[in-house]
């Protein structure tokens, strides 16, 4: 295939550009060829090399070539080595010697877990702060969670249950006591 | 005083393999973390392993300090998300100050956990009986 | 409450997690739902590392240190639904950078280590289709950033904009770098006849 780069846009030799051939390979496929492409060699062979071009490409595109199978490890266990330390920690009651405290985000999973568990809840963002002590010793926190519903299942019946739910969450998985907990309906879904 | 050095730097090692098997067979307690003790990469341990000339690895995810014959000892824990994590980081002080005095007769002062995550996954599998 | 946005649904199969879901838990520093991430993403961003790179072994280290760095600066990624073109933009940089750290002792013999390496790389040696095995070597003799454009494009289906965006020129320029990769590349692709 004759092609010369050094005008503008690729120009093959009867004066036609290669782009020109590229966007009208359907047309001519689907037999609705001009007289110059039904006569021209130039434009017959770049359509040939551009179809074979398009056909190893959608070879390419369909390959699913994948990594080897311990890579999602590899990864894992670096980034597991690089648990961010941005959310603080929060304290939890003990009577033993030696101080408790449990990361902002092990509390955010275990709450997010209690969300999810609710049929058309997902849970998204979750942070957690201290906001003090209770009479008792142990540590007020509060939340704030955001939440994807399912569209059938929204009513505002079912942020109250899952209030609830977080807050037996707080105290039964965690022994924290839930001081506020602000509800976000972030999205909405149909599945 | 010196000798007594030497004695410490030998010790924290196995004070911390006690403490770590002892936490690690509290049911619950998934592992230890690693990687996150005073922020040192693996790098760093292994460049601290080489400078002391340690045989074997520094448990991962404990700290251990001497100071006047007595231990405060430092655990990073990931729990499984089934157990309550109060009660179940209390019962791994109990054991850990246990194990260590028990078996070392080094007195333990304090049990510091940090909790650093918790597996709610896990949960799904223990409840039906997988592991 | 916002929209619904467009972009789940797609994503959605059974049982498994959305997208923005997985990537706002995975900022909290849920390391769990950034391995469902990782799971989804890692094949897409390898396939494009190994034909940037042409070598199995530097496009399994590359999407490594992606995925890590990703990670790092998660907290840093403003909207949620622009992971995968982050993720994308973090490949094709991390690539691109590789190739022009290896290029000194490239440059000596290009032609031959090129296709010395292809023809040894395992991912190549098992590819069946002729025409494929073509136009892979031929992708590699093209200048990285052309390959890089034509790859996002023809092989990704990304944007002319996004492209733009990753490689931080004009849509134009990105229009050029493609025309002249497919220039390039139908020169070498022999038509069936």
């Amino acid at each position: 295939m004759a092609v010369d780069q050094s005008r503008s846009g690729y120009q093959l030799d009867c004066g036609r550009s290669l782009e020109e051939v590229w966007a009208r390979l359907d047309e001519v496929q689907a037999g609705h060829a001009d007289e110059h492409e039904l006569g021209c060699a130039h434009c017959s062979t770049a359509r040939g090399s551009l179809l074979a071009l398009r056909e190893a490409t959608a070879e390419l595109r369909a390959d699913r070539t994948e990594p080897s199978l311990d890579l999602v490890d590899r990864i894992m266990s670096a980034v597991r080595a690089n648990v961010r330390r941005s959310g603080a920690m929060v304290e939890l009651r003990t009577d033993e010697p030696g101080r408790v405290e449990v990361s902002e985000q092990a509390v955010a999973a275990v709450l997010r877990y209690a969300a999810d568990a609710f049929d058309g809840v997902r849970a998204r963002r979750c942070r957690v702060r201290t906001a003090g002590r209770a009479p008792d010793g142990a540590t007020l926190i509060d939340v704030e969670l955001a939440v994807a519903v399912r569209y059938a299942a929204y009513e505002p019946a079912v942020l109250d249950r899952l209030r609830e739910r977080v807050q037996v969450a707080c105290t039964s998985r965690l022994g924290l006591r839930l001081n506020q907990l602000e509800l976000i309906v972030d999205d909405i879904y149909d599945v | 005083m010196n000798a007594a050095r030497v004695d410490w730097v030998v010790a924290e090692p196995v004070i911390a393999s006690i403490a770590a098997d002892a936490a690690s067979r509290t049911p619950g307690v998934l592992r230890l973390q690693p990687g996150l003790a005073g922020l040192v990469g693996s790098v760093g341990r292994m460049a601290r392993q080489r400078v002391r000339g340690l045989s074997s690895a520094p448990r991962e995810g404990v700290t251990v300090e001497l100071t006047d014959g007595a231990a405060d000892i430092h655990l990073y824990l990931t729990l499984a998300g089934f157990a309550p994590a109060q009660q179940l980081a209390a019962a791994v002080q109990r054991a850990v100050a246990g194990a260590v005095h028990e078996d070392t007769g080094v007195v333990v002062r304090s049990v510091a956990i940090t909790i650093i995550d918790i597996d709610t996954e896990d949960d799904e599998l223990d409840q039906q009986g997988v592991r | 409450m916002t929209a619904r946005s467009v972009e789940q649904s797609d994503q959605v199969t059974e049982g498994s997690l959305d997208d923005l879901t997985l990537v706002s838990r995975a900022r909290d520093g849920d390391t769990r739902a950034y391995e469902q991430l990782v799971r989804r993403y890692q094949g897409q961003m390898y396939r494009l590392a190994v034909r940037m790179l042409g070598s199995a072994s530097d496009a399994e280290d590359a999407v490594q240190d992606v995925f890590l760095s990703v990670w790092r600066k998660l907290d840093q990624l403003n909207d949620d639904a622009a992971f995968v073109g982050w993720l994308y933009r973090s490949t094709t940089n991390r690539c691109l950078n590789l190739i022009r750290a290896r290029k000194p002792s490239a440059d000596v013999d290009l032609e031959s280590t090129e296709s010395a390496a292809g023809y040894t790389d395992p991912v190549r040696a098992a590819e069946v289709g002729a025409q494929l095995t073509a136009l892979a070597a031929a992708l590699l003799k093209l200048t990285a950033e052309q390959r890089t454009c034509w790859l996002l494009r023809e092989v990704h289906g990304r944007s002319y904009d996004e492209i733009a965006g990753i490689v931080e020129s004009s849509t134009a320029s990105v229009r050029g770098r493609i025309a002249r990769a497919r220039a390039q590349l139908a020169e070498v692709m022999q038509p069936w006849q």
